[in-house]
């Protein structure tokens, strides 16, 4: 049992950053197909379907996490999607393709897979057990309701933040010459 | 219990003005990676044209007197550099880095003056292994006129892209003008003006 407040925030932050990651993704479809064909993890035939599905599934779950009834199934559905991302990248970088775009970002922001991405994506499943753990019933207040708000704007700041600090790493390394 | 309820307020908004700030600051960070991306070699224009094979010069290394001819299956780097210029010191990891980098690539450092000094500039960077060859006569195959300096010749035995380098950023630029199709960044910026649709880097 968790506060609502913590619950709650992650969720909407979750919420935000799955809503952005599947408008990047649905505005520049064929890009994203050849981002999972280059991950080489579906059979070929899937590809088209599996990067309709995506998109689909994280708008899905996006909106599942606003409100509290869905929240846990969206929470779960977050949780092993966010996962399943870590795992398709964990595969890639065993086999030593560390120069495929992640294409976590949209095509603006290229950046290699890199096993900071592991890090990331397991800060993303900590935020998405917060919002599948079940809540603590209390009344809610004014200040409650604000603090959720800020506390969610905070987190997706953050994780943009962190996103685009990661995708500038390898740009540094290359400069420095210690690729 | 109203001034907590007022600090607590204020304490979010400030936090999420310093996330803001902080977004701002890597967002910056990340435009200036991409302005000081490379667009082409800069050359001076009254030196060798570019796409004539050089003459085929035959090369004695200091290492071990062995000859190395530049043409080849392999394209080459000749690296223009002095035991007494710093710039050149400190540019020898970021070229290391980039022979280890290019699997088809072999780098040449070109040199001359005291052998003393140049023993000392091997041991000290670590250049054992490397090609390192000292004569005058192949800087002034390529009219060199400043320090350092590189020079990429392909495959095929032609020069494809060379300048004065000051930076890694100046490095990359050479192998750059490939991907461009322009061997120097006036030809680039020249082909850009030439065809408005397109941004030019400014």
């Amino acid at each position: 049992m968790i506060d609502p407040i913590i619950s709650t925030s992650a969720a909407l932050a979750l919420s935000v950053i799955f809503a952005s990651a599947a408008s990047h993704k649905l505005r520049h479809p064929s890009w994203f197909r050849r981002q999972v064909q280059e991950y080489e993890l579906i059979p070929g035939l899937m590809v088209p379907a599996a990067a309709v599905a995506l998109p689909v599934a994280e708008l899905a779950i996006a909106a599942g996490l606003l409100w509290s009834t869905s929240r846990p199934y969206a929470g779960i559905l977050a949780f092993l999607l966010i996962g399943a991302y870590a795992l398709a990248i964990a595969i890639n970088l065993a086999r030593g393709r560390k120069d495929i775009d992640c294409g976590c970002s949209g095509p603006a922001m290229r950046q290699p897979l890199q096993p900071a991405l592991l890090a990331r994506n397991l800060l993303l499943a900590i935020v998405a057990l917060c919002a599948l753990l079940p809540m603590l019933d209390r009344p809610l207040g004014l200040l409650d309701n604000f603090v959720m708000i800020a506390a969610g704007t905070v987190l997706v700041l953050l994780y943009t933040t962190t996103d685009l600090w990661l995708a500038n790493r390898p740009l540094l390394l290359k400069l420095s010459g210690e690729k | 219990m109203q001034a907590l309820i007022i600090s607590n307020i204020l304490l979010w908004l400030l936090l999420i003005a310093s996330s803001l700030v902080l977004l701002g600051l890597i967002r910056q960070i990340g435009v200036l990676h991409s302005r000081i991306a490379p667009a082409g070699a800069l050359c001076s224009t009254r030196a060798l044209k570019l796409a004539k094979q050089p003459r085929r010069s035959q090369l004695q290394t200091v290492s071990d007197a062995r000859s190395i001819s530049l043409c080849r299956e392999r394209s080459t780097l000749l690296f223009f550099l002095s035991p007494t210029c710093p710039i050149c010191k400190s540019l020898i990891p970021a070229i290391k880095a980039i022979s280890r980098s290019a699997n088809d690539l072999d780098v040449v450092y070109v040199s001359d003056g005291d052998a003393l000094e140049h023993d000392k500039l091997i041991s000290q960077a670590g250049l054992e292994k490397s090609t390192y060859i000292v004569s005058p006569e192949v800087g002034m195959t390529y009219q060199i006129g400043k320090l350092p300096y590189a020079v990429l010749i392909d495959k095929a035995g032609t020069l494809k892209a060379k300048g004065l380098v000051n930076s890694r950023e100046h490095l990359d630029s050479l192998f750059e003008t490939e991907l461009l199709g322009s061997s120097t960044l006036q030809d680039y910026i020249k082909a850009q003006s030439e065809s408005p649709g397109i941004h030019t880097p400014s």
